[in-house]
């Protein structure tokens, strides 16, 4: 399954200087906890409403003059198109981020793939395999370790 | 300079409390006074590398603010990071008993459309934040040993 098929939510752009005032509308707007900085459509980075508020409000910054370039994560780690979903637990596990950009073959965004989109994913398989457990099995139960 | 408390979420261990949430309950909540100003806030979650604060006045919880609260309060709506941070927890916080079962816990989420809840003892006193995030490995743990029961049983192949 590649993980654009669970990818939800859209992925947002924005300029490496754009303000983190104009970063938190953005965020706001779209409803996205992140979006992808790009140069020439190109990712150059990811910034975060955790950004924001770590970066900005807690060092006394304004937000209307601070540059997302400032604030944002370089060079973040990135999925492909055709990534599988192990690859993208893997990639956030060693990226320990909670949202990944996934990009084309010249690195541009075509989508974001985050925690949730993996959990709700996985969820629903899991929770569509358990009813057929409690349909289709019955005999199951009368059969002490029946063989697979 | 005001300072967050930190209270540790354990539960006792009893038959009882295994079935409930009070061992998962995260060991350590930031709790942030009502009239901490934002800017602090934010410095705490900062140190303290946490999504969220619990907002508590005295002994009663207020609500718990995010780093997403803060960033899009003061980015859209203009609030200033020297406002109180009890502005940002408007709302009566979803809160949960520690002697809840982790069912009902994770369908209390799910009403309400919360990853986080706020986890009081029987006196109302906050004693730690249940978040999504951690039950996600207990789940997969329990889920992986299932998978074992599989996996032990199957012939290898020859």
């Amino acid at each position: 399954m590649p993980v654009t098929e669970i990818a939800k939510a859209p992925v947002v752009e924005i300029a490496p200087y754009a303000t983190a005032e104009e970063a938190a509308r953005l965020m706001a707007h779209h409803h996205v906890g992140g979006l992808v900085v790009t140069r020439d459509g190109e990712l150059i980075g990811m910034v975060t409403d955790r950004d924001i508020t770590v970066s900005v409000v807690a060092e006394g910054r304004d937000l209307s003059t601070t540059a997302v370039v400032e604030i944002m994560s370089p060079e973040p780690a990135f999925l492909r198109d055709h990534s599988g979903i192990m690859e993208a637990i893997e990639a956030m596990r060693s990226s320990k981020a909670r949202r990944l950009p996934v990009v084309d073959e010249h690195l541009h965004p075509t989508g974001i793939v985050s925690v949730d989109d993996l959990l709700l994913y996985l969820a629903q398989e899991i929770a569509y395999l358990g009813r057929a457990f409690s349909r289709g099995w019955e005999v199951e139960r009368v059969t002490k370790d029946a063989p697979v | 300079m005001e300072s967050p408390t930190t209270t540790d979420g354990g539960g006792v261990d009893t038959e009882e409390k295994k079935m409930s949430i009070s061992s998962l309950v995260s060991a350590q909540v930031v709790s942030v006074t009502p009239t901490m100003p934002i800017q602090q806030a934010a410095r705490w979650m900062k140190s303290r590398g946490v999504g969220c604060v619990a907002v508590v006045d005295g002994e009663q919880p207020l609500g718990l603010v995010t780093d997403r609260d803060i960033a899009l309060a003061c980015g859209v709506d203009g609030v200033s990071p020297e406002t109180p941070v009890r502005t940002l927890a408007a709302h009566p916080p979803v809160t949960v008993l520690e002697s809840t079962a982790l069912p009902d816990a994770i369908a209390t989420m799910a009403r309400e459309g919360v990853r986080r809840l706020m986890v009081t003892d029987a006196t109302g006193r906050v004693v730690g934040i249940l978040s999504a995030d951690d039950l996600v490995p207990l789940l997969g743990d329990e889920l992986a040993d299932l998978g074992e029961t599989v996996r032990c049983r199957r012939p290898l192949p020859v």
